[in-house]
């Protein structure tokens, strides 16, 4: 159901039924049920990647109003070997790379063979309506010489137009 | 960044795989990654016969050969076993320890298998306490 920009009307107007379901019905539908991707179940990525790589393949959403998309990701990373690594994980954004710098929206220090949850919330500016393309990266330093690498798993990932 | 796609052996060993691949490429590559049944290697400085290098460390790849790091883990998770195989030691409160040493440490012998249990239950609590130690001391000697 697609957004209608709203419109200001003027005393006397008549609200015909094509006013009234585009100004309304259309627009309460969208507000109640506005355009969601959502994902679980995701492949795990285990990388040992010191430059940032996709965890997971391309996450699109069909925004509708030109308004902004909210994202969360939540999940767990683990680091498979003994020493400390941390883990960045970051976003490309319709093709643009990295979009928080070098350090990323989320860094998480993994010790020895411990697992570690993550979230990541973030509304991107406002897109136009068409089809976005949205995927988490991750890297991962060694601190103090440690290498070893890390399993990443995504147990949610959605994407909402707000 | 180049990333080169391989179907990944049934049975590998990812981080042995990484340290292969790091040995291999040295810095060219930021690392590995396995996404199903899928091995990456992601080039930094590609070069024409970055394919061919993979394959090869691929087809030497022995997934039961651990890294140090694997290897300290494991000696780490057993260590509760080899400590709880020295007779007494595992259970022993303090005043039966002592009772123990005074009832049985007569002469040079006897001193010196109790020297040894002893050793060997540091040695246990060690490798469960730091089983990275002994790599971090390379390091350090290295440098």
């Amino acid at each position: 159901m697609a957004w209608n920009a709203p419109v200001t009307q003027s005393v006397g107007t008549l609200i015909t039924p094509a006013i009234w379901n585009s100004q309304i019905v259309e627009n309460l539908l969208y507000l109640k049920s506005p355009p969601i991707t959502l994902m679980d179940s995701l492949q795990t990525l285990t990388t040992s990647s010191s430059s940032y790589v996709n965890v997971f393949e391309t996450q699109n959403i069909v925004t509708a109003a030109g308004g902004r998309v909210l994202l969360m990701g939540l999940g767990y990373a683990n680091h498979n070997e003994s020493g400390v690594v941390e883990l960045h994980l970051n976003l490309t954004v319709d093709g643009v790379d990295d979009v928080a710098g070098s350090d990323g929206y989320v860094r998480q220090y993994l010790q020895g063979t411990g697992r570690e949850p993550f979230v990541m919330l973030y509304m991107s500016d406002t897109l136009s309506p068409a089809m976005h393309t949205f995927r988490l990266r991750a890297k991962v330093i060694p601190i103090a010489g440690t290498t070893g690498t890390v399993t990443i798993t995504t147990r949610r990932f959605w994407l909402m137009e707000v | 960044m180049q990333t080169l796609e391989f179907p990944l052996p049934e049975a590998a060993n990812v981080s042995a795989l990484d340290r292969a691949m790091r040995a291999r490429f040295g810095d060219r590559i930021s690392g590995i990654s396995v996404a199903g049944d899928v091995l990456m290697v992601h080039v930094l400085e590609p070069q024409d016969d970055d394919e061919d290098a993979a394959l090869d460390v691929l087809a030497a790849h022995d997934p039961d050969a651990l890294t140090p790091e694997q290897a300290a883990r494991k000696t780490a998770d057993d260590a509760p076993a080899r400590a709880a195989a020295i007779p007494g030691w595992a259970t022993w409160d303090e005043a039966e320890t002592v009772a123990w040493i005074e009832d049985n440490v007569r002469d040079l012998e006897s001193a010196k298998q109790v020297l040894i249990d002893m050793a060997r239950l540091l040695v246990a609590l060690r490798d469960a306490q730091w089983p990275g130690l002994a790599i971090e001391a390379e390091r350090v000697t290295k440098k």
